[in-house]
């Protein structure tokens, strides 16, 4: 029998939602790699919509 | 450290008002990226994705940082804590790749807004229109999903909230 002054755990709804979060995570880490490798970023795109100020 | 009742709503109602801001400008983003990938119009398509980058700069960053921010703010300042829910810590982690994303994202919609203002049929900037209309469907689920996790707050504690509960820390 469980002891009920122990942790109870992870529920189930949590453990799904962070395999979620887990799968959304690589597959950023997987665009931002593919972004960085062609050079785009925040602030090239930024200069290029307003023009760079130096 | 725990805020005064009426700070709290204060600040809760800046959180709804950013969360939800920016939930309802990236629709807006979505059908503008939708226009531009389907129109046959070159003017409309030009000014959709100027739009867009004006949008994204303007408005989704913003309220996507202050999202973010007001966010912390409100955990913290109240019972839920940031770290001892689960719903509280699955929508932090959310938000950050969601903002993290965003960030990501936007030098290519500045890039996609500057060369369609030069031509905005060219044939090569199409997988580019593709990735920025799928992205922005992907990102409102996302922000649809921390929606949901906010307004149902499923129970369910984590170990340092069971800890915290339990007086051991």
């Amino acid at each position: 029998m469980a002891d009920p002054s122990s942790f109870p755990g992870m529920p189930r709804w949590a453990k799904v939602q962070a395999v979620m979060v887990a799968a959304l995570f690589l597959a950023v880490l997987a665009m931002a790699s593919g972004l960085i490798r062609h050079g785009g970023s925040a602030m090239s795109g930024h200069a290029a919509l307003w023009g760079s100020h130096r | 450290m725990t805020m005064s009742p009426r700070l709290r709503r204060f600040a809760l109602t800046v959180h709804i008002i950013c969360s939800i801001g920016w939930i309802g400008a990236l629709a807006a983003f979505l059908a503008l990226a939708l226009i531009g990938l389907t129109s046959r119009d070159i003017e409309t398509v030009r000014i959709a994705y100027v739009a867009n980058a004006l949008i994204t700069w303007n408005v989704i960053i913003p309220l996507a940082l202050s999202a973010l921010l007001t966010g912390i703010v409100q955990a913290l300042g109240t019972p839920w804590g940031l770290f001892r829910n689960y719903w509280v810590l699955i929508k932090l982690l959310i938000i950050l790749i969601a903002t993290f994303m965003l960030l990501m994202k936007a030098g290519p919609i500045s890039y996609l807004a500057a060369a369609s203002a030069e031509d905005a049929m060219r044939a090569d900037l199409f997988g580019l229109r593709i990735s920025v209309t799928v992205h922005a469907a992907v990102g409102l689920l996302v922000l649809l999903w921390a929606a949901a996790l906010g307004t149902y707050k499923p129970r369910g504690l984590t170990r340092y909230g069971w800890r915290k509960q339990q007086g051991a820390i």
